[in-house]
């Protein structure tokens, strides 16, 4: 495929610059088609500016019906006027979880209807007016928003100046084919009949795989058949064409996409290929209706370009109406056709290329990703503390838990981490790193935050590991006070992870920053009682230099392993949808505001306790 | 609408910098409003707590709230005076 690929663009690229050589019309033409094409590209540039913001918060909430998503795919696509783009979105947004695979089908099919206002537009009002007038203030204002340095002021820029290139482009293709009257006439090279359908269906596709788009394909076919250099029939063929063509945008953007993204494009590509048979085959029904439709409309008898808008519109509504009842069973088949491959533990499971299309997916796959390097960081920080990280997770009260602290001494951390994490978080940090050049504001820094939680549990794990050796021999240690001051760092350890375990339950943000930050009190009381205790230990003589030194240096390591969970916790699991810097820093507690805060509960303890309670009155 | 609050606003709309401020200042404010409310929650519970230890977890949580609707406190006045004196 990669040869063809390569070999078949030079040879393209020479056939292009020979037919422009030799024809200053086609020239004209092609120019248009550029210009055309490049007005696409900003103006889906334009639109990806916005993007994590207000179209895919869209997507996200109005596609929990297939009418809804239909009604979505028509708006974006009407709006953007690309259905590449919104197909392109629905993939990555697929990919990531954010949609189901039947609200993806709904957009897609929504988005085929869409693309056919397109073609309204043009046959109604831009072979009539002269569009260049229109294209250079847009061209002006759209240039000077670009230089701004805010990015919305860009994004409109793009925009406008994109609008500006459209029109510019089907201006050119409009004197293009004017120039050229009586010097081309496709008609004379068609074969009559069905065979002449099935060739024109042909050019439709390889246009439209070749420019990568059906709107500009089918923005030729309006120019040139308003300028009577295709027929009629043709032209119909040619759209048909188009419409097949488009669905390789979608599966070359699926080529990076999980099982999920396959699915939807597979989907994408059945649909349109049914739609184009069925407009084939029914071709002389929908001619019909299209005469009948037309008078009705007001559409004059000789006003092709806008019978074609009308049989574009025709045959896709047709497609959609066939296939939106067929719609689960379709879902039922694509999830058999494409099944779900198993992926190993030390793979990553929800990064995919496709999600980088759009700044959410990005986010999403790496919070699904992060928190799976979560649940494979705490089983090994459990692993190396000498418990079952099953019997954790079932909820077993730590006192509880069986000890595998013999066998656990034997447990090579470095290697496991090297095993079955080291993997996963390489190819999270690669992926933010890709991901962050597209997304800007909230989206790049909840993917900054992700990443700080990745790098808090790796910083976990290698604090258990420095801990594992000394305090699963100590927690053995004949000495009483040194196994009960190990036994206390591990059951730390153990309380933060089953705090964020309850963390993880809560709904309420408040609710579950503040437990967050209560364990946060309770790591800091323990480092000021464990000072003390250890000083006592060391002046009653009950553990030797020795043995204090390692104390407190583990000591050291069991805070950076409870400070860096909660951290990362704090990143995963608090208010997905914004990014933790966005709540005040000043809010949160640094270890002098601990300290001053457990210094007065114990004082007004204190208190509480020497003060005598004042004598109840009788009733 | 106060004069003074009429020309604030004019500021910020050709100042990016005090526009960034304003919506901090904004945000801290909800935020302090939550916590404030979170505490009268906790205050309430505490008065109907009789189990020892839930009294000294919700203790301990009011007293974190306390914390940090102080220092935003500090904050948002911090704010404020930033904002007289870009007038």
């Amino acid at each position: 495929m990669e040869l063809l690929k390569r070999m078949l663009f030079p040879v393209i690229m020479l056939l292009l610059a020979f037919s422009l050589w030799s024809s200053p019309q086609l020239q004209q033409i092609a120019a248009g088609v550029a210009i055309f094409l490049f007005g696409m590209l900003s103006l889906e540039r334009g639109f990806q500016s916005f993007s994590g913001g207000l179209i895919e918060r869209v997507l996200q909430r109005s596609t929990n019906t297939t009418g809804k998503a239909l009604l979505f795919g028509v708006a974006a696509t009407t709006l953007m006027q690309s259905s590449s783009l919104v197909s392109v979105l629905s993939i990555s947004f697929l990919s990531a979880g954010l949609i189901n695979l039947g609200a993806g089908l709904g957009v897609i099919f929504g988005a085929n209807l869409g693309t056919t206002t397109g073609a309204w537009l043009i046959a109604g009002f831009g072979l009539d007016i002269n569009l260049s007038q229109l294209a250079m203030p847009m061209l002006v204002f759209g240039v000077m928003l670009l230089f701004q340095p805010n990015q919305s002021r860009a994004g409109i820029g793009h925009i406008l100046a994109g609008m500006g290139f459209l029109f510019l482009g089907i201006d050119y293709m409009k004197d293009g084919f004017a120039t050229l009257q009586g010097s081309l006439d496709l008609s004379t090279i068609s074969p009559q009949g069905i065979a002449g359908l099935l060739l024109f269906t042909l050019f439709g596709i390889i246009a439209t795989v070749v420019m990568q788009s059906s709107h500009a394909t089918l923005v030729l076919t309006l120019t040139a058949l308003a300028a009577g250099h295709v027929q009629y029939m043709d032209a119909l063929a040619l759209a048909i064409g188009a419409n097949v063509g488009t669905t390789v945008t979608a599966v070359l953007g699926s080529l990076g996409a999980n099982t999920a993204g396959k699915r939807l494009a597979l989907g994408h590509l059945l649909f349109n290929l049914l739609t184009g048979v069925v407009a084939l085959v029914l071709m002389p029904v929908l001619l019909w209706l299209v005469e009948h439709l037309s008078v009705l409309l007001g559409i004059g008898a000789d006003n092709y370009t806008l019978k074609l808008a009308l049989f574009h519109t025709l045959f896709n509504l047709l497609g959609v109406m066939l296939m939106v009842p067929q719609l689960p069973r379709l879902q039922g088949w694509l999830l058999r056709l494409v099944p779900e491959r198993a992926t190993s533990r030390m793979q990553p499971q929800y990064l995919n290329q496709s999600a980088m299309e759009s700044p959410s997916a990005a986010v999403a796959v790496t919070r699904s990703e992060s928190i799976r390097l979560y649940a494979l960081s705490t089983d090994l920080v459990l692993q190396g503390l000498g418990w079952q990280a099953d019997e954790f997770h079932r909820g077993q009260p730590i006192a509880l838990l069986s000890d595998q602290s013999h066998s656990a001494i034997h447990t090579n951390l470095q290697q496991l981490y090297e095993q079955q994490v080291k993997g996963i978080y390489s190819a999270i940090i690669s992926f933010i790193s890709s991901a962050r050049e597209k997304a800007s504001g909230r989206q790049d820094e909840q993917l900054r935050e992700l990443r700080a939680a990745d790098h808090y549990l790796i910083e976990a794990i290698k604090g258990v590991k420095h801990l594992q050796r000394n305090l699963l021999f100590y927690i053995h240690s004949e000495n009483p006070d040194m196994a009960q001051a190990y036994q206390q760092l591990r059951q730390q350890i153990g309380d933060v992870l089953r705090a964020i375990q309850q963390v993880r339950q809560i709904d309420d943000v408040v609710e579950s920053r503040l437990a967050l930050d209560h364990q946060l009190l309770l790591t800091e009381r323990e480092r000021e009682q464990s000072d003390s205790l250890i000083e006592g230990l060391i002046r009653t003589r009950k553990i030797s230099a020795e043995m204090a030194t390692s104390l407190m240096t583990d000591k050291g390591y069991c805070q950076e392993v409870c400070r860096a969970l909660i951290q990362a916790a704090r990143y995963l699991f608090i208010d997905e949808q914004s990014p933790q810097g966005d709540t005040p820093e000043s809010l949160q507690l640094e270890h002098a505001d601990l300290s001053a805060i457990n210094k007065q509960l114990e004082q007004q303890r204190s208190d509480e306790d020497t003060a005598t309670p004042p004598p109840e009155q009788g009733l | 609408m106060k004069f003074s609050r009429l020309v604030k606003k004019l500021n910020a709309l050709f100042n990016q910098q005090q526009r960034h401020q304003q919506r901090q200042r904004k945000e801290l404010a909800a935020a302090l409003n939550k916590l404030k409310h979170k505490q009268h929650e906790l205050k309430a519970k505490l008065q109907n707590c009789d189990s020892e230890l839930e009294r000294a977890e919700l203790e301990e949580k009011i007293s974190i709230l306390a914390t940090q609707r102080r220092k935003g406190l500090e904050m948002l006045r911090e704010l404020d005076n930033n904002e007289d004196d870009n007038l």
